[in-house]
């Protein structure tokens, strides 16, 4: 339960993390939180870490005439604290205080989640929602790619070898309907299914919807055909839709052999998101 | 700048500074109580799931299995040993009033967690509980840990269990 030997280097400048992690076997330390859990396991062993916690301008939590840009080093705390975050993308700040504990919250950041690519990201699930975007820098330069085309599956994004994800920018979702849910067997544990939804209401009708499903596919994405179901009607009726319905069809659950049984997780996506949604609808009428 | 294999550490401990030669790859745990003799802070789990080994960094509540000590350099650190100012503190002081000491091992962690939580207070029951889940207590002690909780940063504190006749026996 000791990491394996590696070499460290704390970066001073992006300049000089970009070229410490094009080296082989080089692996960025953002805040640990998973990276030293698979270190004190044995799952990985790199070479060098390339610890960029002293890059502050990697922190900022900034409002964009679009939404929001969230550094790649912002922890899971101050999104869940930043007035920016709340004003601007509310379901963001709920989703980050149901990330693990205060203790890891503290200390995990936006990046790391990202860069992990867990299927029950809490924070991942709010970026595919948003229809966010991911910043990269690598060696020769940078990109910016869509979250649908970053998170292909189970620990498995489109990050080069190199590549240090820089930041993300999400549209707002501002509203007043939105809702975060999610089921665990324990308090704070990874989500056996949960689910983001975020409505813009014009003239008490649901004008757009922003579903995304985390915790039983192999990557967060939103869900189409609970959507469809939702634009146009009036949002005092949208707590009768069979959005659970919907969403139980659609769900297609990654392979757990040694976990529940997929009827049972898209059961339980049926759940998530019928509650996320009478939480919006709930929420919206009370605003 | 080149990767390193070894480091100098300096860090301030309970506003005591130390200053040792370690491999980069050694846990902040293991530094405290391999190192500096520390051996208050405890190792359960040793991958961020038990908060046996909380400690505080500049202030903050953290996982000390989760940092490595390079990352602690420079820093202020606080730990269980750090607590008591020649009496117990309030939260110590706490747990033995209100039974929230079984066996003893997941006790630093609890405290230092009541500790930084005291600096919030008041908290209720929902905030004390989601303060506490990352913090496992194997003998499940837990109705003691959170009486104890609500003593020092609860809104409506409860009172300190009545010995009664038993201490008089």
């Amino acid at each position: 339960m000791k990491p394996p030997p590696f070499t460290y280097l704390r970066a001073r400048t992006l300049e000089e993390a970009l070229d410490a992690l094009a080296q082989q076997g080089a692996v960025a330390l953002a805040g640990g939180q998973t990276l030293i859990p698979l270190l004190n396991f044995g799952d990985l062993a790199p070479a060098t870490l390339v610890d960029i916690n002293a890059l502050p301008a990697l922190g900022a939590i900034e409002e964009t005439p679009e939404g929001l840009a969230v550094g790649a080093l912002a922890r899971h705390a101050q999104v869940e604290s930043s007035p920016v975050v709340r004003r601007r993308c509310p379901p963001l700040a709920a989703a980050a205080r149901l990330v693990a504990h205060p203790p890891v919250r503290a200390r995990g950041t936006f990046g790391g989640s990202l860069a992990h690519g867990h299927p029950c990201a809490e924070l991942t699930a709010v970026v595919a929602a948003a229809g966010g975007q991911i910043e990269l820098r690598g060696a020769h330069g940078s990109r910016t790619v869509d979250h649908t085309a970053f998170a292909h599956g189970t620990f498995d994004r489109a990050l080069a070898p190199g590549e240090l994800i820089t930041g993300v920018r999400l549209p707002a979702m501002d509203g007043a309907a939105w809702g975060v849910h999610e089921i665990t067997r324990r308090t704070r544990e990874y989500a056996m299914a949960g689910a983001v939804a975020a409505l813009a209401v014009d003239r008490g009708v649901i004008a757009r919807a922003r579903v995304a499903l985390f915790g039983v596919e192999a990557a967060p994405r939103r869900i189409g055909t609970v959507e469809e179901l939702l634009v146009g009607a009036p949002l005092v009726d949208a707590a009768s839709i069979a959005v659970a319905d919907a969403a139980r069809d659609a769900a297609v659950p990654r392979d757990d052999p040694d976990g529940d049984s997929p009827d049972y997780r898209r059961h339980l996506a049926g759940v998530a998101i019928g509650r996320a949604v009478a939480e919006a609808v709930d929420r919206g009428a009370h605003t | 700048m080149s990767a390193i294999s070894e480091a100098s550490v300096t860090v301030e401990v309970n506003g005591r500074r130390y200053r040792r030669q370690v491999p980069v790859r050694r846990l902040l745990s293991d530094f405290l109580r391999h190192d500096l003799g520390l051996t208050g802070t405890h190792v359960g789990c040793e991958h961020g799931v038990c908060g046996a080994c909380n400690v505080r960094v500049d202030g903050e509540l953290v996982r000390a299995c989760l940092m490595l000590a390079v990352q602690a350099d420079g820093r202020r650190v606080q730990t269980i040993e750090g607590l008591a100012d020649g009496e117990l503190h309030p939260v110590q002081r706490a747990l033995l009033e209100h039974y929230g000491l079984q066996c003893g091992f997941c006790t630093p962690g609890v405290a230092m967690t009541l500790s930084s939580i005291t600096e919030r207070a008041p908290l209720d029951d929902e905030q004390i509980s989601e303060e506490l889940s990352g913090n496992l207590c194997r003998c499940t002690g837990y109705a003691g840990i959170l009486a104890a909780a609500r003593a020092v940063a609860g809104a409506a504190p409860t009172p300190p269990i009545d010995p009664g006749e038993d201490a008089q026996r």
